[in-house]
């Protein structure tokens, strides 16, 4: 209600401001009616695109700044006076609707926040100089002697600065031409600059937004030949004319463009409310596609925060860094983080974010469930690698050490046996037995080893250790391993053991008179099936030895399945993802 | 008669010295490794070359590849394999199609020492040592339909020793039978089997090897 009155009251005084400078222009500066009309004009539609935005878009702050540059835009008109307090007081402030607040208005498009210290600093130091040189020249106002603008102004009685200190004409002169180069050669560039960089940086979807921005661009760069470049230079009455009214056009289309685009944010707003819809019935992998239809921008990412990792992680858990610069963050309090278009309206991705919240908490929490269950997977693997391994170096060991000196150690009695020759036959029986004790030792200890690890499985790879385990079978089995070349050999082990256990139990419990084995490589799978005609009736989970490979196997991110109905033999098929 | 010996365990290579020592085999050097085998090989030129199959640096098949490198360039130095373990198909893919002069033994068949030095004195004459364990586990595979089923106990016996690379002779001094029951069982044995009947020894173990490790 309030806010209302202020606008009210502004749209008003900014009329009557707008009327009194036409009175100005036409009476003390002596300008034609139509440039009179258009200037007053421009300033009316800065303020009242200014007024309605404020009015629609009260959070973004670029109604008020644009508000601000109309009544910049009027009091500009008071330099024409001709007296003395009105004259000082619009001179003063004259140039900052056309120059730094116009800026500011600009980049501060669509939030009225500026983006970057780069531009907080810029946009203060335009003030700074506008308003220091303003004063600078008014100090050395010489009201007889120093003639601007037009002169018809000049033949009439010129009002005095208040502000004067010592008048001077030719230094005037020098301080303006300087005025014109540092603001409309320097500080233009910098501000055309600044916009190219944010089109350049932008998405496709973004671009759009930037319409009024580069609209501003196009005009500054106008303003710019004009003041800092034609008036230095001869030129042509035409030419100058022309210009005016570019300029004049510029001026009147940016307010509207800054205008047009904070409404259609305002439309915008209006996919918010069929995102509340739409998020109803999604599922936690969708949210992100329905933020970024809704904001209308391709590339918008979720990153979900996960406060016992203090990290962010994406939908399916993954760790993601945050961009450091170059795109938009809007964080959503301990929830998710938006990384989307820089350009994007701050305020409607908080509210699109807002709406989602519920949903992304639910995706959150997801994520967090499927970062720690990659951590337990990924451990869990990690375990039954180094058991593995473990195993390996066991057997390795084994051979090389214990079996390989008892066998030494059979060889020296076997030996010490020979010498003995037939000299005494007590002794020669203890010795041979004790060699015999040595070969059965060697002999357990050799089938140990090959439980515990198979050394062929390591040397020669899973087609070979599934032959030598058919060998070792007292069952006919038909082996059919189409696999080329070598793979990791956890898959290998995990294959194997699977193999081992599943004909174990063929033979001991299914009565089957034949198992056939099969081993190949299927999408990107190690899949191995071992199958048999027996009785079937055969459960997972059914004590036996299946239950801590179905563990092995799904380590490696793989299945094993039994299919077991009774009568009709029995099925193991385990499945292993293998690069290939 | 001379022979080379290659083990990394020097209580192993030394006691297998001995053994052939007193069975009067000169040995003209023992090695620790696969390197060392190589130089003694080329200059000794013996008439066999025992060697481990794991051996440093690697522990894996050091051996193995030294046994291939050496059979490729000194074809007249017979090679024997020791391992602590024997595959059937390692044995296989390690004859080739040359069981000339190669034998392939588990280490503690080092204990039976007059069948060892039998074994090494076959592969130095040019004949064949094939483990009794990587037999016994080709012949006793189950097969479907399977012609070794009507053998005889005592006619699966001679089949493997047969396969082991043992000639009539041999196998006559081993079941201490006469040379003709022998000739019969093996004649029966190939009949029964229906393979023809090899010309030498060398192609026999071919033969008899092939038949056993395909599948029907």
């Amino acid at each position: 209600m309030n806010a209302r009155l202020v606008r009210a009251g502004l749209a008003v005084g900014g009329v009557a401001f707008g009327l009194y400078g036409y009175h100005l222009l036409r009476h003390d500066l002596h300008s034609p009616v139509p440039n009179a009309v258009a200037s007053v004009g421009v300033a009316w539609t800065f303020l009242a695109a200014g007024i309605v935005a404020w009015a629609r878009r009260p959070e973004s702050r670029v109604g008020i700044l644009m508000t601000f540059v109309g009544f910049c835009l009027l009091e500009r008109k008071l330099q024409y006076s001709h007296q003395p307090a009105a004259f000082t007081f619009g001179f003063l402030f004259g140039e900052l609707g056309i120059t730094a607040a116009f800026a500011h208005a600009v980049l501060s498009y669509p939030s009225g926040r500026l983006r970057t210290s780069f531009e907080r600093r810029f946009i203060a130091a335009s003030y700074a100089v506008v308003i220091g040189f303003s004063l600078a020249l008014l100090t050395i106002w010489d009201h007889r002697r120093t003639c601007i603008w037009n002169d018809t102004y000049c033949s009439t009685p010129r009002p005095r600065s208040l502000l004067a200190i010592h008048g001077d004409p030719q230094l005037f002169d020098a301080i303006r031409d300087t005025y014109k180069i540092g603001v409309y050669g320097v500080l233009a560039v910098v501000f055309i600059g600044l916009i190219v960089r944010r089109v350049v940086r932008s998405t496709h979807a973004g671009r759009r937004l930037l319409a009024p921005l580069m609209l501003a661009a196009a005009f500054a760069a106008t303003r710019a030949v004009s003041e800092a470049i034609l008036g230095f230079l001869p030129h042509s009455h035409v030419a100058s004319e022309a210009l005016y009214w570019w300029q004049i056009a510029g001026q009147v289309a940016v307010p509207l463009a800054l205008l047009a685009g904070l409404l259609t944010a305002q439309l915008a707003r209006g996919t918010v409310a069929d995102l509340v819809v739409e998020l109803a019935n999604i599922q936690p992998g969708e949210v992100r596609d329905a933020l970024a239809r809704a904001l209308n921008d391709p590339s918008l990412q979720v990153a979900y925060w996960l406060p016992m990792r203090q990290a962010y992680v994406d939908v399916a858990g993954r760790p993601l860094e945050l961009p450091e610069d170059g795109l938009g963050v809007t964080r959503l309090e301990d929830v998710a983080a938006i990384v989307h278009d820089s350009e994007l309206d701050p305020d409607l991705v908080e509210a699109a974010g807002a709406a989602a919240r519920l949903a992304l908490h639910n995706a959150r929490l997801q994520a967090d469930v499927r970062a720690q269950l990659d951590k337990v997977q990924e451990s869990r693997r990690r375990i039954v690698t180094a058991g593995d391994e473990q195993r390996r170096k066991i057997e390795r060991d084994l051979h090389d050490g214990a079996q390989q000196r008892l066998v030494a150690l059979a060889l020296e009695l076997r030996m010490a046996q020979r010498q003995l020759g037939t000299g005494d036959a007590e002794l020669e029986r203890v010795l041979a037995d004790a060699v015999g004790e040595l070969q059965v030792a060697v002999e357990e200890l050799r089938e140990l080893a090959r439980g515990v690890h198979p050394a062929v499985l390591t040397e020669e790879g899973l087609a070979v250790a599934l032959e030598s385990l058919a060998t070792r079978t007292p069952l006919p089995v038909e082996i059919a391993a189409t696999l080329e070349g070598r793979l990791p050999a956890e898959i290998e082990a995990a294959a194997y053991f699977v193999a081992c256990e599943a004909i174990a139990n063929a033979v001991k419990h299914s009565r089957a008179t034949g198992i056939r084995v099969s081993a190949q490589r299927r999408n990107g799978k190690l899949v191995i099936e071992i199958e048999d005609d027996g009785i079937g009736g055969a459960k997972e989970n059914g004590g036996s030895g299946l239950r801590g490979l179905v563990d092995r196997v799904e380590a490696h991110g793989g299945t094993l399945r039994v299919e077991s109905d009774p009568g009709r033999g029995t099925r193991v098929i385990g499945e292993l993802p293998c690069a290939s | 008669m001379r022979v080379v010996i290659a083990d990394d365990s020097v209580l192993m290579r030394e006691g297998v010295a001995r053994v052939l020592a007193e069975a009067g085999i000169e040995v003209a050097a023992t090695v620790g490794d696969a390197a060392g085998l190589r130089r003694v090989v080329a200059t000794e030129k013996p008439d066999v070359a025992i060697i481990d199959v794991r051996m440093p640096p690697t522990q894996t098949d050091e051996g193995s590849r030294a046994a291939e490198e050496i059979r490729e360039r000194h074809p007249q130095v017979g090679v024997l394999m020791l391992s602590q373990i024997v595959e059937p198909h390692t044995a296989l893919r390690l004859f080739g199609e040359r069981p000339e002069g190669f034998g392939y033994l588990l280490k503690d068949r080092v204990l039976e020492i007059d069948d060892f030095v039998e074994a090494v004195k076959r592969v130095a004459r040019g004949g064949t040592a094939m483990d009794p364990e990587v037999v016994s586990r080709l012949v006793g595979k189950p097969r479907k339909d399977d012609p070794v089923d009507e053998l005889s106990p005592r006619e699966r016996e001679v089949l493997g020793l047969i396969a082991e690379g043992r000639s009539n002779a041999g196998i006559c001094a081993k079941l201490f039978l006469s040379p003709k029951t022998v000739e019969t069982h093996v004649n029966s044995i190939f009949n029964k089997l229906r393979l023809a009947q090899a010309p030498d020894d060398h192609r026999r173990v071919l033969a008899v090897l092939a038949y056993l490790r395909s599948e029907q």
